[in-house]
């Protein structure tokens, strides 16, 4: 009894280094995972703690989730986001949901890995305006940091436990059911109205031919795009890294999972409203000499218009916004 | 690396061997006690060796906020002056031996650089890149020991935060953009250069003596002439460079490293 009693009691302890299963749904990709990152408990809930710190930006005001808002799927609401004192950011930020399945970072591409870019806006002076240098400065007496990082890297805090604790944390942002998804991978036809079905067929018919760059199921085929929206682009997108003249004015295709939720639109917040998106798609854009192919003028009706309108919104995944896990903690 | 990996190994050799000839100098990294006769295999790390860095505006010695003239006449005073400096070789003696920490980050205002150790002997040349190599160029700040120049959590370390990697060249101050060059220097110039191409490789023919009392390599470098073929004027274009949004202003920078560091 006492044997039995004692064997219960060592099942129960949570091992912290137990690794982490990540729930994606099935019909997702897998997620890869980096060798020297594992998933475990630990990384997770210390990433966590790490991406919704405001003690990571220089007056202490800004953390990764001030940008990054669970309620708008992980992105600001703004055009241009802002940084610390008012700074004026660059570009629109993006949203983190599935982030762990993408293979590069930024509208730009230029960062591989999630490890390398959850360092970058701590140090970038448009955003959080400081160094990681700083921050270990002011944890130094924090116990619970430090025993948050042995537990979770098995070594004192610094910069790889930050930025591998952080990457951890973002994959396990994943969106993976909203009514497209019930509706598409499940089986729930009841769940589309009819304008969403008109919406969605339409959306992969040859006609808009939207689905060529954002097909399901994470609805981006992480190219890089020019969608017209301008004949001189102030900022270049990717040209800016391959140097490459046939690249300027092409930006990463972004997923529309929860678009509803991340206006406004395009890298520089430009488009207001999935209304002004869908009119400028419909338009074919402004003939820039890198524009995709796909993008021509589609002669929509007003009907088709507001269909495919509904159809972006059965995108949203409101667990997604409402998990607790991924909530901000403070 | 490898070589002072292989000096380790061979003296892990040489303490083990009993009864045969070895080195039978107790000051050498590979003393073995137990050999009876000398067979010239003593191997010795230099102590300290030290680089030093003078560096100049033209003439004169740096300092920050200091009044000097660029090539084309142009008034101006730094208050940054920062590069990378990567992949130290020293040739002869058997070697070559490559410095066990390869990676340096020069500031202007400091001097003296601790570089760690080399094999004592002669030595008739060495090479080190302006910039960071391109295996280190690519890899992710976090990954480099806390030590290293390169770690991100140096509070020094320069790096985009993307691919193209560290930021080789810090040069930021302020220019007089006046047309009759006659004003006062409160134009801001900023010089921020990197990526693969902008690393240049350097080799310097000096006779250097490695004893086990140190050694020390003076160098020098001239901030001022790195600004040579530049006319800075209120063309912000002229003065103003992050690389990819101004690639010819950087390129005409990195023109100017290999004249402006030399030997001292």
């Amino acid at each position: 009894m006492v044997l039995w009693g004692a064997f219960l009691f060592i099942g129960c302890q949570k091992d912290p280094e137990v690794p982490y299963q990540l729930a994606v749904p099935e019909w997702f990709p897998d997620m890869e995972i980096p060798s020297d990152n594992e998933l475990t408990q630990a990384r997770i809930d210390l990433g966590r703690k790490l991406f919704y710190e405001p003690l990571l930006s220089l007056d202490s005001s800004i953390s990764c989730g001030s940008c990054h808002l669970q309620e708008k799927a992980f992105t600001d609401g703004l055009p241009i986001s802002i940084g610390v004192e008012g700074a004026d950011g660059l570009r629109n930020a993006p949203t983190l949901a599935n982030i762990g399945l993408a293979p590069y970072f930024f509208h730009d591409g230029g960062v591989q890995t999630l490890e390398l870019q959850s360092q970058q806006p701590i140090f970038s002076v448009e955003e959080m305006r400081f160094s990681i240098a700083g921050f270990l400065d002011r944890i130094e007496n924090d116990a619970e940091y430090k025993n948050m990082f042995m537990e979770a890297y098995g070594r004192a805090p610094d910069a790889f436990g930050i930025s591998r604790a952080i990457a951890s944390f973002e994959r396990t942002l994943i969106s993976g059911n909203s009514r497209f998804d019930q509706y598409e991978y499940q089986g729930e036809s009841d769940v589309f109205s009819d304008a969403e079905k008109r919406g969605r067929d339409l959306f992969f018919s040859d006609q808009t031919k939207c689905s060529t760059c954002h097909y399901p199921p994470l609805f981006t085929n992480y190219e890089f795009e020019n969608v017209g929206l301008y004949q001189n682009y102030a900022d270049s997108g990717r040209a800016r890294i391959s140097h490459l003249s046939g690249d300027n004015g092409k930006f990463k295709v972004p997923t529309l999972r929860n678009i509803e939720l991340t206006a406004p639109y395009m890298h520089n917040g430009s488009l207001q409203s999935l209304e002004a998106v869908v009119d400028h798609f419909n338009s074919g854009g402004v003939a820039h000499p890198n524009q995709s192919e796909s993008v021509v003028p589609l002669q929509l009706t007003e009907q088709q218009k507001a269909d495919l309108v509904a159809f972006l919104k059965t995108l949203t995944d409101i667990t997604f916004i409402t998990e607790q896990d991924i909530s901000d903690p403070n | 690396m490898i070589r002072l990996l292989l000096l380790l190994s061979i003296a892990a050799i040489g303490l083990t061997s009993c009864n045969s000839d070895g080195c039978i100098d107790p000051t050498a990294l590979n003393y073995d006690p137990n050999a009876k006769d000398d067979d010239g295999s003593c191997v010795y790390l230099a102590e300290n060796l030290t680089f030093v860095f003078h560096s100049k505006l033209g003439n004169a010695d740096f300092a920050f906020n200091e009044e000097a003239f660029t090539s084309s006449g142009r008034k101006i005073k730094y208050t940054r002056a920062q590069m990378y400096l990567s992949g130290f070789r020293f040739n002869g003696n058997g070697g070559p031996y490559d410095l066990l920490d390869p990676h340096l980050l020069v500031k202007a205002t400091e001097q003296t650089y601790d570089m760690g150790y080399l094999p004592l002997g002669d030595y008739s040349s060495f090479t080190f890149s302006a910039g960071v190599d391109s295996v280190s160029n690519h890899a992710d700040p976090a990954t480099f020991a806390g030590t290293s120049a390169l770690s991100s959590n140096n509070p020094d370390h320069m790096h985009w935060g993307w691919d193209p990697g560290y930021i080789f060249y810090v040069l930021e101050g302020v220019v007089d953009t006046s047309a009759a060059m006659n004003g006062e220097a409160n134009a801001p110039f900023i010089f921020h250069v990197g990526t693969d191409m902008h690393r240049v490789d350097l080799a310097f023919v000096k006779a250097i003596y490695a004893s086990n009392t140190g050694v020390t390599v003076e160098m020098e470098i001239d901030w001022l002439k790195l600004l040579d073929g530049t006319n800075m004027t209120s063309d912000v274009t002229t003065r103003s460079t992050h690389t990819a949004n101004n690639p010819p202003l950087a390129a005409l920078m990195v023109e100017n490293i290999d004249e402006a560091i030399g030997l001292h």
